[in-house]
């Protein structure tokens, strides 16, 4: 394992210790120093999956239009992890959410996504106006070969020990966008769902940013929301999923070429839901 | 006089053994554990982390969690099903099977010296062994296991549950997990084969055809020793040994991108290396003497082909003294070592 993560479980195990500390002196009915939640603000992503103009049908299949062509897709696994969040200053200043608060450090950095859950909770804002949220769709490179899944908590959308975790079983790194299911692969559509959709998107060089504007505020002591509609069906923009319905990115220049697609498509995934 | 020796041994026995507190040194949830390096091998690099203690105990619970089919979505696989002591700790098998029987694509390695690896995987697609050991349960064709729910039968498991507390402070974790396991894969170390005990001076431990055959294993001629050196019988590195004109397997290319790394594969220790058949990345030799004859032949002439496999001649004496050689290499105090055996048998 690497100097990053040790530091960070060293890190990690102090902030136990504080925390613990912290409980011990709190005396019930008193009023401690000001609280996180006083002089910081959260903020929910509200992120509805959407195929197209039509929400996401988990259990169904969902019709899509990704060239020429409407074709049905029946989703089993649509999930993606964002990374290097930052809130846009008004004036063009960015305040990265890399941990605004002591001990707090990746906890705000990384989120996966998974269509079943659309609420994500970011904490210990800095309270303001704010004209827009930025983040990476990946895992950053400082972190998605180099540090030990397994050092995360538990509960850390990057850590090993998450049902949902998404990580390449014989590389180093995670897979940034999972879509998995079926689909009708006919080259005249015919509704059948006959084919098996596996696109697993990973690789360093395939973080791809997206950059979302919308004024909004974060209150101290509050908790606002902002919604984002994700349109899963926008990563497979341009792909004849006839033809290209399978990718592990690295598995032949076909494979790479499919990924380097969905990759490119990743930013017009999401958009502010007004 | 005697009362002096009287005082000094009660004194010692009083500081030995204070009521209520046991001695660290028989204790095996304190005790250190520590693999055991022969002197003439470098220590191995161990990782100092937070909340992982190396105990015995931690070792013991490696060692269970290893041999343990628990850790596979059927219960059928564990990671000993196919790195195995009797066969130098890789299968015997081309090809493992694992849930449900499927078919991976490359041959198990042995995990002898694991330790000293830089990479894991024959590809060295895994950085180290606390990355490695995530790869069975993601792998579909191995455990087929999420972490998360493996950590789930591990919590519901009594025995289980109560040793994690006891090793660690806490419950089974991705953690824990990955440390007690890891833990025990660092133990095992092997350096007591006949030709350790030759290199350290004894004349005998060595027959008068591996002494012929370690001759020419270091001959400039046949150039084994260019990848096969040093204590562990290996170079950190990968290489293209010329098994292929095209290889199925794009090898360490899979990795990188790279096509300089097309075919090339990681270069394997030769410790203990006549009970590990079959070879190559893929299984494809069943013995050593095919292997001789593949380096005898030169190699099929891949583009990445090592240089250093040019082909050479031996007669059926020196093939029988390099094969004495490679016998030499096999260290059954460590194969046999009780404490890396299954123990659930």
């Amino acid at each position: 394992m690497n100097k990053f993560a040790s530091i960070f479980l060293l890190l990690l195990s102090g902030l136990f210790t504080l925390t613990s500390c912290d409980d011990e002196d709190d005396v019930e009915g008193e009023d401690p120093n000001p609280s996180a939640d006083e002089t910081t603000g959260n903020l929910v992503l509200k992120m509805e999956p959407f195929v197209g103009e039509k929400a996401l049908q988990s259990g169904s299949a969902n019709t899509l239009k990704t060239t020429a062509q409407e074709r049905r897709v029946l989703f089993s696994e649509a999930k993606f992890y964002l990374s290097d969040f930052s809130l846009e200053k008004p004036g063009g200043g960015n305040w990265p959410l890399d941990g605004g608060t002591p001990g707090n450090a990746f906890d705000d950095q990384y989120l996966l996504y998974q269509y079943e859950t659309s609420e994500y909770l970011l904490e210990d804002l800095e309270p303001g106006s704010y004209e827009g949220i930025n983040f990476t769709i990946g895992v950053d490179s400082a972190v998605n070969t180099k540090v030990d899944p397994s050092s995360w908590p538990g509960d850390h959308a990057l850590s090993s020990a998450r049902l949902h975790f998404g990580y390449w079983a014989w590389n180093n790194g995670y897979k940034f966008v999972v879509l998995e299911g079926q689909l009708d692969t006919t080259d005249t559509p015919d509704g059948t769902l006959e084919g098996n959709m596996v696109m697993h998107l990973g690789l360093d060089e395939l973080l791809r940013d997206a950059n979302l504007s919308q004024n909004f505020q974060i209150e101290a002591g509050k908790t606002d929301t902002l919604a984002i509609k994700v349109d899963v069906a926008q990563f497979l923009k341009g792909l004849d999923l006839a033809k290209r319905h399978e990718t592990h990115t690295i598995n032949g220049s076909e494979a790479k070429t499919i990924a380097t697609q969905i990759a490119d498509n990743g930013p017009d995934v999401f958009s502010i839901m007004q | 006089m005697k009362l002096l020796v009287g005082l000094v041994v009660f004194l010692a026995l009083l500081g030995a053994c204070q009521p209520g507190e046991e001695n660290p040194g028989t204790n095996p949830y304190t005790q250190k554990a520590k693999p055991e390096v022969p002197t003439d091998f470098p220590p191995p690099p161990l990782e100092q982390e937070a909340n992982n203690p190396r105990s015995q105990a931690q070792v013991e619970l490696g060692r269970e969690l290893f041999y343990d089919p628990i850790l596979s979505r059927d219960s059928s696989t564990s990671c000993g099903s196919c790195h195995m002591p009797s066969k130098g700790f890789a299968d015997s098998e081309a090809i493992s099977p694992g849930f449900q029987g499927r078919k991976g694509f490359r041959n198990a390695p042995t995990l002898t010296n694991v330790v000293y690896r830089e990479n894991m995987l024959l590809d060295g697609g895994s950085a180290d062994l606390f990355f490695q050991a995530i790869v069975p349960f993601e792998d579909s064709n191995e455990f087929n296991l999420p972490i998360a729910e493996a950590l789930e039968r591990l919590r519901q498991n009594t025995h289980y549950a109560e040793e994690f507390e006891k090793v660690f402070g806490q419950g089974p974790s991705s953690f824990t997990l990955t440390r007690a396991l890891v833990a025990f894969e660092e133990m095992l170390i092997s350096g007591n084969a006949p030709l350790d005990r030759f290199r350290r001076g004894d004349s005998a431990a060595l027959s008068a055809s591996a002494v012929r055959g370690k001759a020419l294993f270091e001959s400039d001629s046949l150039a084994c020793k260019q990848c096969h050196s040093g204590f562990n019988f290996r170079k950190e590195g990968f290489e293209n040994n010329g098994l292929y004109r095209n290889y199925e397997d794009p090898g360490r290319y899979r990795i990188t991108l790279q096509e300089k790394d097309r075919g090339k594969f990681i270069v394997p220790t030769l410790r203990n290396v006549a009970e590990t058949a079959p070879y190559m990345h893929d299984g494809s030799l069943p013995s050593l003497r095919a292997v001789i004859d593949h380096y005898e032949a030169g190699g099929k002439g891949h583009p990445n082909q090592s240089t250093l496999i040019g082909g050479f001649s031996l007669s059926p004496r020196e093939t029988e003294d390099l094969l004495a050689f490679l016998r030499s290499l096999t260290d059954h105090e460590f194969l046999n070592n009780p404490q890396f055996q299954n123990p659930h048998q």
